[in-house]
């Protein structure tokens, strides 16, 4: 996590802050907080504890536009890694988006007695799945409509780290699956290959994403 | 979607009020109240609870409703905050303490049918059963309503089970309402139409309730 400010105004608005925060000692070192401030006056942001993100949020709640700044940066990026093992490079910045979105609307619901990470990140896994389910209705659609599947459709089940819920599938589900939602092979290309006709394949695909909602959800 | 800068959020700011979980307690029981009392000037208090002087099934049935209501009142509360982890189950123990009630007119049903004896007299009251579905019914929605609106302010990350949480504490809660009025101390007749009251308050809200609630 590397979070750093150019300009000295910036450095003593934000030391400003900490030291509100009660986290800047008598030699400019934050401990708590694990930042360490250089001669030239750049921030490294090492790392932000727990208790130091509840109190940031504390006072987000309380309305503090300068610590809503310094929290939001931080959740940007704990949320960027927190989906980075999730989904593809290339849908992080979305999710990231829509996490912060939802942290904004839903700021009441964060009790500062709490810690704040296992909330942000039940929110992040909330919106996570909630992108699932919008590919599963759009895929329930399409196999309604009996229409062969696009290979360059946008899926999150693609691109999610799919092998360990795959594992948790029937086989037959999982293979095709694989097949239509991960290699894009059309519906009559994975009947071909996989020996099932192709009714069974929709079926199966399906049942095999309503299964894996319902597993991340569980998880 | 749409791109939204984080200035925006920054800027849209505003000091909040900490969804609280207690508020939900304060809803339920505040709600069940007006519907007791409503139930009570509608179509009249059971004569030994005006005299201060409860049959002890109707304690009994009375405690257990408003434990089970309670105590999936207070998971409500704790689903509506996200977090990851284990989550409350204490209400499963209220819903077996209450499954004494069907159990016990099976028991009884069981009980007799085995012994050849008549059980007639303990189906008097049968018929008013759908009289319980609709006071009880009415009394759930009017508890629910109100549960729902805190959910919506809240944050659930798990809807079916909010759903099913909210279904039981309402029906829980609306049931007690019209326990004040309820003439009956039947085992069969609380046994069955109570249970059947629960029961369809819960499968309502776990149709019902996600679709109202997922933000």
């Amino acid at each position: 996590m590397a979070a750093k400010g150019s300009h000295r105004g910036q450095v003593w608005t934000v030391r400003s802050l900490l030291s509100r925060l009660g986290l800047v000692t008598k030699l400019g070192l934050v401990t708590k907080l694990g930042l360490v401030i250089n001669g030239v006056g750049w921030l490294d942001f090492m790392v932000a504890n727990d208790a130091s993100l509840a109190r940031l949020m504390a006072m987000v709640q309380q309305g503090d536009k300068l610590a809503y700044v310094t929290l939001l940066g931080e959740c940007k990026t704990w949320l960027a890694r927190y989906f980075s093992k999730r989904i593809a490079p290339s849908a992080v910045d979305d999710l990231v988006q829509e996490t912060l979105i939802s942290l904004h609307r839903k700021r009441a619901t964060y009790e500062p007695s709490r810690p704040f990470l296992p909330w942000l990140a039940a929110i992040a896994r909330y919106r996570w799945v909630d992108q699932l389910r919008k590919t599963y209705r759009a895929d329930e659609t399409e196999i309604v409509a009996e229409l062969s599947v696009a290979s360059d459709e946008s899926d999150v089940i693609a691109r999610i780290s799919i092998d360990r819920l795959l594992a948790q599938l029937p086989e037959k589900q999982a293979h095709v699956i694989r097949m239509v939602k991960i290699d894009g092979l059309s519906i009559a290309e994975a009947a071909l290959r996989s020996g099932q006709s192709e009714p069974l394949v929709k079926v199966n695909i399906h049942r095999g994403l309503k299964k894996l909602a319902a597993l991340v959800e569980r998880d | 979607m749409v791109q939204i800068d984080m200035s925006t959020l920054v800027d849209d700011l505003t000091p909040v009020r900490v969804v609280k979980r207690g508020d939900s307690v304060f809803l339920a029981v505040g709600a069940t109240f007006i519907a007791s009392v409503m139930v009570a000037v509608i179509y009249g208090m059971r004569s030994d609870l005006m005299s201060g002087d409860p049959h002890p099934i109707v304690i009994i049935r009375a405690s257990l409703l408003s434990l089970l209501g309670l105590a999936t009142t207070l998971a409500v509360s704790s689903v509506a905050h996200p977090s990851i982890g284990k989550p409350q189950n204490g209400w499963v123990w209220a819903l077996a303490a209450a499954a004494v009630l069907p159990l016990a007119a099976i028991a009884k049903f069981a009980y007799l049918y085995a012994s050849g004896q008549p059980f007639d007299i303990f189906m008097q009251d049968f018929e008013f059963g759908p009289r319980c579905l609709l006071i009880s019914g009415f009394s759930a929605v009017w508890i629910a309503s109100f549960m729902t609106w805190w959910l919506r302010r809240g944050a659930p990350i798990a809807l079916n089970r909010a759903g099913w949480l909210v279904g039981i504490a309402a029906g829980s809660f609306g049931t007690f309402s019209f326990n004040v009025y309820c003439n009956s101390i039947s085992i069969f007749y609380i046994g069955f139409w109570y249970s059947l009251a629960v029961t369809l308050c819960a499968i309502a809200g776990r149709l019902i309730v996600p679709r109202l609630i997922r933000w």
